[in-house]
């Protein structure tokens, strides 16, 4: 099918002895890409230190994803906050905290 | 002994320190009190408080006496999954503390109270909610002091 290949290598980029990590979503075990890069939120002239979590996940791996289901990742728990799914069998959570 | 403009503003800095549980407040925000703070909030630093002083403007005169109005900004910060409701109680806190001695011992005539304070909330790792209140202080000294 045209295509395939394109899944067929995304399972290669969530190597968990590469750039992937383990995560826990609805009980199952899958693989994700995590950054977690700084950033410095800023409003109303107040600065504060940050982060801004992400994850990328094969969209298969998370079927019925909503805004605040929990994921755990490394051991801490978040909560998806925003969805982006590409149409090309990739999605990016974005996570937080709260 | 220092001009009456750094007492003031030693005296603000006292009063938000003051505020904690203990001392009847709803909030332990005068345990992170900065003054013209440099660098953004790190966690262990919130809930806190940024307070400087900009503009001061003189107003007034009568036979040798000035009157200043010396405007100071009061930020708070927080984060948490009750970040909003908190600095609800913290813009309480900073009126209550402020109200407390509007003439800051003595030192100034009045404080006026602010006509509005402004809340916003950033969403990132955590709930980030911090608010803006500004109070104008006003006080006298004699010619060319300040």
């Amino acid at each position: 099918m045209p295509g395939d290949f394109v899944q067929k290598d995304l399972a290669a980029l969530f190597n968990l002895n590469d750039m992937g990590s383990a995560a826990t979503y609805a009980g199952n075990t899958i693989k994700v890409l995590f950054t977690s890069g700084y950033t410095a939120a800023a409003s109303l002239g107040i600065e504060v230190e940050s982060a801004r979590p992400t994850a990328i996940v094969m969209t298969k791996d998370i079927t019925g994803v909503k805004h605040r289901d929990q994921i755990t990742i490394n051991s801490v728990v978040y909560y998806i906050a925003e969805i982006h799914n590409d149409g090309l069998g990739l999605t990016t959570l974005v996570l937080s905290k709260d | 002994m220092a001009n009456k403009r750094q007492q003031i503003m030693d005296a603000v800095k006292a009063r938000l320190q003051n505020i904690t549980v203990a001392n009847g407040y709803m909030t332990n925000l005068g345990n992170n009190v900065y003054e013209w703070k440099e660098t953004a909030f790190a966690e262990n630093e919130m809930p806190g408080i940024d307070y400087r002083d900009t503009l001061c403007e003189r107003f007034s005169s009568v036979l040798n006496r000035f009157r200043w109005r010396l405007n100071v900004e009061i930020e708070i910060a927080t984060q948490n999954s009750t970040a909003v409701s908190d600095v609800r109680k913290m813009i309480a806190d900073v009126y209550k503390g402020i109200g407390a001695d509007d003439t800051w011992g003595g030192l100034a005539i009045t404080t006026e109270q602010p006509e509005s304070d402004e809340m916003r909330v950033i969403k990132e790792e955590r709930f980030i909610a911090g608010a803006l209140i500004g109070i104008s202080i006003i006080y006298e000294t004699s010619l060319w002091e300040n």
